[in-house]
């Protein structure tokens, strides 16, 4: 294929499909170009700087008669045309075909063009947005490409990376990186089948709950036990994260200023979070720090027919905003997720009206956000290997805990939106 | 089954592997229908119902022990393994049934009490007469009560130990159950023989098969704990050779409660049992209506091995004991507890001494989707008698008597099922005001067309066209909503002709003289039931090479789509494999959009299941249902 002009305008196309309305505007700069393939479908790998990121298109080039095999609902299946030594092409962007995605899947996973398997086979989407495109193959394997890439290593495959190297099980196990020139494009994973959202589990908890009326331990959709086991998945995520990154020592009196600055700025502080930061700054501890997952919630979680499993490594342990990884207290990630059992009977008492006119909705929400976080906690504070990263003293833990969760409220006081 | 008889119903199916898509109806004889009055149902009462039976359209009759008893564990302690218990007729009642069930196209199997026997079996009494009588090593002795501590106690709640003291021969006995239920030494020889002596009596009176009770427990070895060992594994190995070598189309079910991957063991490599029982699943069918997610049958599922070619598990929602909680976790047998068996008297040993209505707080649309469950995953179903109408049960009687009370067949005395005194009922039927008879019996539901009995019976008719269900290839359906639990199973099947039956599957019948007081008596005495209609559709069976059915085979795929929540439930459904397929729903045959690239759009009721047939026709009838 001519890389010119062409190339120029299939990618403004691309381009214009992944943020629309920008294309027109901002000049390209083709970074990197590989053909997987050569002939018909033919395969051509493109990093290109656009206004300041790094796109990531894969294009298929089709015969004029081949026919293209779609994935969704695609308005616009192809980007345009090509001459090349093949003569004239059709390009389409190859994430949105079927037969595309199974030559890329070949070549990412090393493998030498089989014949498409027998039996009832097939290629879906599994998400399609800014962050990843994830397509399930053959219900064998998951095939994930990013459409905008990091200068360097992915944080999230690194995380994940890491995770599968010190032999952390609970999640779907990468089977092939596809890097190029020090940057990671994409994934193929194990796929995790008959899997659904730990989000989506919570909420069918909590809606049986509210609907029963009874204490969540007497609801038949009781929740306690899923929250044990990612209790103890939690916790074993974060010894695999030291024993794959190392650790490091923090320093709490630090911890204790950032978070009395989020809440300064969030508003006045009630006396009881005073005295729990003053109680922290005297204590003069230096707890271990790891890289922590970094955004760790429901929603990142899903369970499938052999337990809890991490469905989701972004943002790999970096902060907002940023590439590098940041190491925490793991206790910060416990945080993040008893914050997102408290989100999540939040919403699901939203969903009768407002909690004030009900007022045993807020009870029960209460409750359940109450019992399910004792589970969880009591899980990982019981799981073997936690105890070198957690501080023995389980008041300073409830301490650490409540330092966390504060942080955590003052970002949500200042902006609205809350995690999943 | 004689070609004659197989050929009486169009339903029958002539192969040797029938059992891989029949459906089971487990029965008491005692509980069933009393042909003469004395209070307890017999041989001739349950003859009296065949008309029902196979109304209902099922396909194979499992009796619970017929055989002479003192009745002390519902008949699982024999005392003659050659006749009928007096209370249920004669041998010639039996014949009289088999024939007349055959007739009709339904086999029957019945238990075989292998491992032990009753106290006052004359074999144990001989045994335990003295330390050098023929019988003295038939039964497991023991000088000390020490041997094999590793075995653990069955029934924890009746026994401390298995072993118990007998002061006669001054000795100990082994028993795995209770201790009026000493344990057959298989180890001899003799005992070995003489129970295939036992299996081949009832064969050659036209039994279709049994159920083998209890069969991990047949050897003891040191450091062991006496269960699923090789030499129990061997034994079954020789009864099976037997079965096939000297009766094809009969077959063994093995009543082996543990996880998938040991009983699967029972299936050898197909030289064993033609069946067994899937135990685990049963609880977690309960945990997953009442958690509303579909995890805990998913992950049974996923932790259940294939079976060899020629082999069937058997799947029930409840039987004639208690609702096992052995095969779950500690956890998990928590909860269950605390969900359905709130009053302590609804234990019983190691689970809940429960019917299925009662256990749903009577909550039909929730049977419903059990049995859309049940009829749908892989495996035979087996219904237990009774809970067709969604019948209670009486937690207030002893041991496992909570679930096992007589039918219920009509409003009149003592529930249509004797025209005894009620004094003389073996067990007092149901007489509260929601489950008793006057409110649940057949004749009101058979009545009312909205009845379950009438939904089930409906369900039974449509999973015989769709074989598929029992033994198609499954693969579980991505859906995100964990609330829903959605599947396709497919596979190539075959329409069996009418009258194919001739020359297949032959088994011989005794020729037998009617009992004086046999179903003709019966049916004078019970109340009047029309049974409005016997006519079954053709029977659909799953293709298998080499099986000369003479019909050309076609391929069926049904998608089924099961809500476990109490609310209503939107389905994503990733059918992309099935792309071009045209839903059409099975039981009002109407077609749905077809399927396309996109995950398929389905929502559900509470409770509510949606069974397909993805067809190959992706363009609908002409004039379609709306």
């Amino acid at each position: 294929m001519t890389v010119g002009e062409s190339l120029d305008g299939l990618l403004r196309c691309w381009w214009d499909q992944h943020a629309p309305g920008v294309a027109a505007r901002a000049a390209i700069r083709v970074v990197d170009v590989e053909v997987i393939r050569l002939g018909r479908p033919g395969l051509v790998d493109v990093v290109a700087e656009m206004d300041g990121r790094l796109g990531h298109a894969v294009l298929a080039i089709f015969g004029p008669k081949d026919r293209l095999r779609l994935l969704g609902t695609v308005e616009e299946p192809t980007l345009g045309t090509v001459q090349d030594a093949d003569g004239s092409g059709i390009v389409a962007d190859a994430l949105h075909d079927a037969d595309a995605v199974r030559l890329l899947l070949e070549a990412v996973e090393g493998r030498s063009p089989a014949a498409r398997p027998r039996g009832r086979r097939a290629v879906s989407v599994v998400r399609d947005d800014a962050e990843a495109i994830v397509l399930a193959v053959d219900r064998r394997v998951t095939l994930t490409v990013f459409p905008w890439l990091a200068r360097g290593p992915h944080p999230g495959m690194a995380l994940l990376a890491g995770l599968d190297e010190a032999g952390f099980n609970h999640l779907a196990a990468p089977i092939a990186f596809w890097r190029r020139a020090g940057r990671d494009l994409g994934v193929v994973q194990e796929l995790l089948a008959g899997a659904s959202s730990g989000w989506a589990l919570a909420m069918s908890s909590l809606r049986d709950l509210i609907a029963s009326g009874v204490p969540p331990q007497d609801a038949g959709g009781d929740f306690a036990a899923e929250s044990f086991a990612l209790g103890t998945m939690t916790a074993r995520m974060h010894v695999a994260l030291d024993r794959a990154f190392g650790r490091r020592t923090g320093d709490v009196v630090a911890w204790v200023d950032a978070v009395g600055r989020g809440l300064n700025a969030a508003g006045p502080n009630g006396r009881r979070d005073a005295g729990l930061l003053e109680e922290l700054r005297r204590s003069g501890l230096h707890p271990p720090t790891i890289r922590t997952h970094g955004d760790f919630h429901l929603g990142r979680t899903a369970r499938t027919d052999h337990g809890w499993v991490l469905a989701d490594s972004m943002p790999g342990g970096t902060a907002e905003g940023s590439e590098e990884p940041v190491y925490r207290s793991p206790l910060a990630d416990v945080a993040d997720f008893t914050r997102s059992l408290h989100h999540a009977a939040a919403v699901a008492a939203a969903e009768r009206g407002p909690v004030s006119a009900h007022a045993r909705l807020g009870d029960l929400a209460a409750a359940w956000e109450a019992r399910n976080r004792r589970a969880f906690v009591a899980a990982y504070l019981a799981t073997p290997g936690i105890g070198g990263l957690v501080p023995a003293d389980r008041r300073v833990v409830r301490r650490l805990l409540g330092l966390f969760e504060l942080a955590l409220a003052a970002r949500y006081r200042q902006s609205p939106r809350g995690a999943a | 089954m004689t070609s004659e008889a197989a050929a009486a119903d169009s339903s029958y199916d002539p192969s040797d592997r029938w059992f891989q898509h029949a459906v089971f109806y487990e029965v008491l004889v005692r509980g069933f229908f009393d042909a003469n009055g004395d209070g307890t149902g017999d041989l001739p009462g349950l003859r009296a119902k065949l008309d029902y039976l196979q109304w209902l359209g099922i396909d194979c009759l499992w009796l619970l022990p017929f055989y002479p008893s003192p009745l002390r564990d519902g008949g699982y302690d024999v005392s003659d393994f050659f006749n009928v218990h007096p209370d249920y007729g004669t041998l010639g009642d039996l014949v009289a049934l088999l024939e007349d069930a055959h007739r009709r196209g339904i086999r029957v199997i019945a238990d075989l009490v292998m491992n032990h026997t009753s106290d006052q079996h004359p074999w144990f009494l001989e045994s335990r007469s003295s330390r050098t009588n023929p019988r003295a090593d038939w039964y497991v002795w023991n000088d000390d009560d020490q041997r094999w501590p590793e075995a653990r106690v069955v029934f924890t709640d009746a026994e401390r130990s298995n072993w118990t003291w007998d002061d006669t021969r001054k000795q100990y006995y082994w028993h795995r159950f209770y201790s009026h239920q000493p344990d057959l030494n298989y180890d001899n020889p003799d005992v070995a023989d003489a129970m295939l002596e036992v299996a081949r009596f009832w064969l050659d009176l036209g039994l279709d098969g049994f159920r083998l009770d209890a069969v991990p427990y047949l050897f003891q070895r040191d450091g062991t704990a006496g269960e699923h060992l090789p030499e129990t594994h061997a034994y079954i190995r020789r009864l099976r050779k037997h079965l096939d070598a000297e009766y094809p189309g009969r077959v063994v079910l093995a009543e082996a409660n543990g996880w998938p991957a040991d009983v699967a063991d029972y299936f050898g490599t197909g030289d064993e049992c033609h069946l067994c029982f899937h135990f685990p699943l049963m609880p977690r069918l309960f945990m997953a209506v009442r958690r509303g997610h579909r995890y805990p049958v998913t992950e049974i599922l996923s932790q259940t091995p294939e079976i060899p070619e020629g082999c069937q598990w058997a799947i029930f929602l409840r039987n004639h004991d208690e609702l096992t909680l052995e095969q779950v976790t500690d956890e998990e047998r928590d909860y269950l507890i605390s969900e359905y068996a709130k009053d302590p008297r609804m234990k019983r040993h190691m689970g809940i001494g429960r019917r299925l209505a009662p256990l749903l707080d009577g909550d039909r649309r929730l049977a419903e989707l059990l049995y859309a469950l049940v009829l749908s995953l892989p495996g035979s179903p087996v219904v237990y008698y009774g809970d067709e109408l969604l019948m209670g049960d009486n937690i207030y009687l002893g041991d496992r008597d909570s679930v096992r009370t007589p039918m219920q067949w009509s409003p009149d005395r003592n529930g249509g099922f004797s025209n005894g005194d009620f004094a003389q009922l073996y067990l007092p039927p149901l007489m509260d005001p929601v489950y008793g008879y006057g409110a649940v019996n057949v004749e009101s539901q058979m009545r009312n067309p909205g009845s379950f009995l009438h939904w089930l019976r409906g369900m039974l008719l449509q999973r015989r066209s769709m074989p598929v269900l029992g033994i198609g290839k499954m693969e579980v359906v991505d859906c995100p909503n964990p609330a829903v639990l959605a599947f396709v199973r497919w596979g190539d099947v075959a329409e069996v002709p009418a009258g194919s039956g001739e020359g297949l599957g032959s088994v011989p019948v005794m020729p037998v003289t009617p009992a004086p007081d046999g179903p003709e008596r019966a049916r004078a005495g019970e109340p009047a039931l029309a049974v409005p209609d016997l006519t079954v559709p053709a029977r659909t069976v799953p293709a298998r090479p080499g099986e000369p059915y003479g019909a050309p085979t076609r391929s069926q795929a049904v998608l089924c789509v099961h809500n476990l929540s109490r609310f209503a439930q939107p389905a994503l459904l990733d059918l992309v494999a099935w792309e071009g397929r045209r839903p059409v729903e099975v039981l009002g045959r109407v077609p749905f959009p077809v399927v396309g690239s996109e995950p398929y759009s389905l929502a559900l009721g509470p409770h509510g299941f949606l069974w397909f047939d993805l067809t190959e026709d992706a363009d609908p009838p002409e004039e379609a249902p709306a």
